[in-house]
């Protein structure tokens, strides 16, 4: 295999920091060379149902950040609900000369809670798939276990303590750091956390709560010292002495970090909805049955419909003489075409929640063309049904699978599709 | 505007971004919408409306009408298939919908070139695609995977 990465060097003047100290002692105070840059807050494939992003993508991923003149010291892996303790990446991050660590991130009755550095007896103490933990337990047990608990994201609405603070008037005792700049909040979200941090005293920090490879280290938090392993952290973030950033503000060059300190903020207009957990009630014989769900024969009329309603252009779908001359000898079909062909559903796993539904998530794997002409038919069944909290409140995941075979038996396609069962206000006006 | 320049395996490195522009309109939903219901077999798909009125979309406590998550899904395919040109061949893309895409919002649609290899000998781009909108969010986010054709032959090795 040949790792394309290291060939970027070519691209940038900025020497590659991996493997070399700082040089502390010269540097005025602020200089990002004094500090120890972690992203506290991140997912992967290995744990968390909605990321696409694999550990090594963010390890190579920061390895070329690093050689465009960002610090970046290391990342925490904080996958849902979920801590698998025979995970190691020991190996991965001395390859790379990054540091990874672990925690994870829970649902409380008061939103998303970060937990770093707890022992086993807090895995014991709690149903990590429970998704209204007790929040005051949460906070409290993660100290009494060795770790320290940050509320997540704190500016989202229902997921953020933010909101739980205002609208519900809810105490903070035993929260000490909340995280205030996350990078998948917007900026009136972020903005909502700092307010709430400055306002009763909290320590805020800074993560990039990435899914997919190109965001992480968006956003991070600025140690004193480093904190190679997740013992180190919890000493760190009881010291006080940290505060979050945006990546660029890890950049060698002044110019690039005064443009990140000038990013203005507006504050949040978001409205609290208590939710609620416990138990998804469905009909579970319904999952892992597969059924046929429809068969559509390809035409050019429905070729060129799609792509005139995408805006494209592609000779490969429209015009002949192109598509003779191209990879595949003949016209085929876009390779969305299918998924809206044919959409019938799997079976009905009769979820007893929510009065509405979206599409949360979704997955297309090609393995060869589809062509006018060409009779298809898609077989569905549901893999599974589970539930977490989102800034919406309570959501119930129905994941379904269907596969695509033409008329000689050969599966064309797949398609993995997560819907999610949301109960919704109507709006006013 | 569909491009089709060929993307070579050689000539694509982490940290390339290819963007396209998009906003899509009412009519451009509605299109898509009647497409979809070719292949929905009379049950008649949505009919709550979200997709296409703005009564329909309040009922479900939306702003504004929404664009279907298949037409992100097809507008971002077709971003990568744009990217890749017609020696490409599309692997995979897996999205994750986050925040709601309006009618009308203004769109940057990006892929970001992630990693690059060879493994097992298929030249292989791996890139993170998503829709950026004036508001500063991601709503749709995703990986594709993609195959992409040498510019020259691979080196034979020499025994």
């Amino acid at each position: 295999m040949t790792a394309r990465g290291a060939r970027c060097q070519n691209r940038a003047s900025h020497p590659d920091r991996s493997g070399k100290d700082p040089e502390i002692t010269q540097a005025p105070d602020d200089h990002p060379g004094n500090y120890f840059y972690l992203d506290l807050h991140t997912h992967s494939a290995d744990g968390s149902d909605d990321a696409g992003a694999t550990v090594e993508g963010y390890l190579r991923w920061i390895t070329g950040r690093r050689r465009f003149g960002y610090r970046i010291d290391g990342f925490v892996l904080t996958e849902h609900r979920r801590f698998d303790p025979k995970l190691d990446y020991s190996r991965l991050a001395e390859q790379y000369g990054v540091a990874v660590l672990r925690g994870v991130e829970v649902e409380t009755d008061v939103g998303h809670v970060l937990v770093y550095g707890v022992r086993d007896g807090f895995y014991k103490e709690f149903d990590l798939a429970n998704v209204a933990l007790p929040y005051r337990d949460v906070f409290r047990a993660a100290r009494e276990h060795g770790g320290l608990a940050v509320g997540a994201h704190a500016g989202r609405p229902r997921i953020g303590l933010a909101e739980h603070v205002d609208r519900r008037g809810i105490s903070l005792d035993g929260v000490s750091v909340i995280e205030a700049l996350n990078g998948g909040s917007n900026d009136s979200e972020n903005a909502h956390a700092l307010h709430l941090a400055e306002e009763r005293g909290l320590l805020s920090v800074g993560g990039s709560d990435s899914h997919f490879v190109s965001e992480v280290a968006r956003c991070l938090t600025a140690f004193r010292r480093p904190a190679h392993r997740v013992e180190a952290l919890v000493e760190e973030l009881l010291s006080g002495e940290f505060r979050p950033v945006a990546v660029e503000e890890t950049h060698d060059d002044e110019e690039i970090r005064e443009r990140s300190r000038r990013l203005t903020a507006a504050r949040s207009t978001a409205e609290a909805v208590h939710h609620e957990g416990g138990e998804v009630e469905y009909d579970h014989s319904a999952v892992g049955v597969e059924v046929p769900i429809g068969t559509a024969e390809i035409t050019h009329e429905q070729i060129a419909a799609y792509c005139e309603s995408t805006g494209d252009t592609n000779p490969l779908y429209l015009d002949a003489a192109a598509a003779k001359a191209g990879p595949y000898g003949s016209i085929v079909a876009p390779p969305g075409l299918l998924q809206a062909l044919i959409q019938g559903r799997a079976p009905d796993p009769k979820v007893k929640y929510g009065n509405t539904q979206f599409m949360a998530g979704t997955r297309l794997e090609y393995y060869a063309p589809a062509r006018p002409g060409d009779t298809i038919t898609g077989y569905a069944s549901i893999k599974e049904v589970y539930q977490k909290t989102g800034r919406s409140g309570r959501m119930v995941f129905v994941v379904s699978r269907t596969r695509y075979a033409n008329q000689r038996g050969e599966d064309v396609a797949a398609h993995e599709s997560s819907v999610v069962h949301r109960q919704v206000a109507p709006r006013n006006g | 505007m569909t491009v089709q320049t060929q993307r070579y395996f050689e000539d694509v490195w982490p940290g390339d971004e290819y963007v396209e522009e998009h906003q899509p309109r009412p009519e451009d939903v509605l299109e898509f919408v009647q497409i979809n219901r070719m292949g929905q077999a009379g049950r008649g798909g949505n009919t709550d409306g979200r997709f296409t009125d703005a009564e329909g979309a309040r009922r479900q406590g939306l702003e504004r009408p929404i664009v279907p998550g298949n037409m992100s899904m097809a507008l971002l395919t077709r971003l990568v298939t744009d990217w890749m040109g017609p020696q490409g061949r599309l692997r995979s893309i897996e999205l994750s919908f986050r925040r709601p895409v309006l009618h009308n919002d203004k769109l940057q649609a990006t892929a970001l070139v992630t990693d690059a290899s060879d493994e097992d000998g298929v030249p292989t781009a791996t890139l993170d695609v998503f829709f950026a909108n004036e508001r500063g969010e991601r709503p749709v986010q995703g990986t594709a995977v993609v195959e992409l054709p040498r510019r020259t032959a691979a080196p034979q090795e020499i025994d």
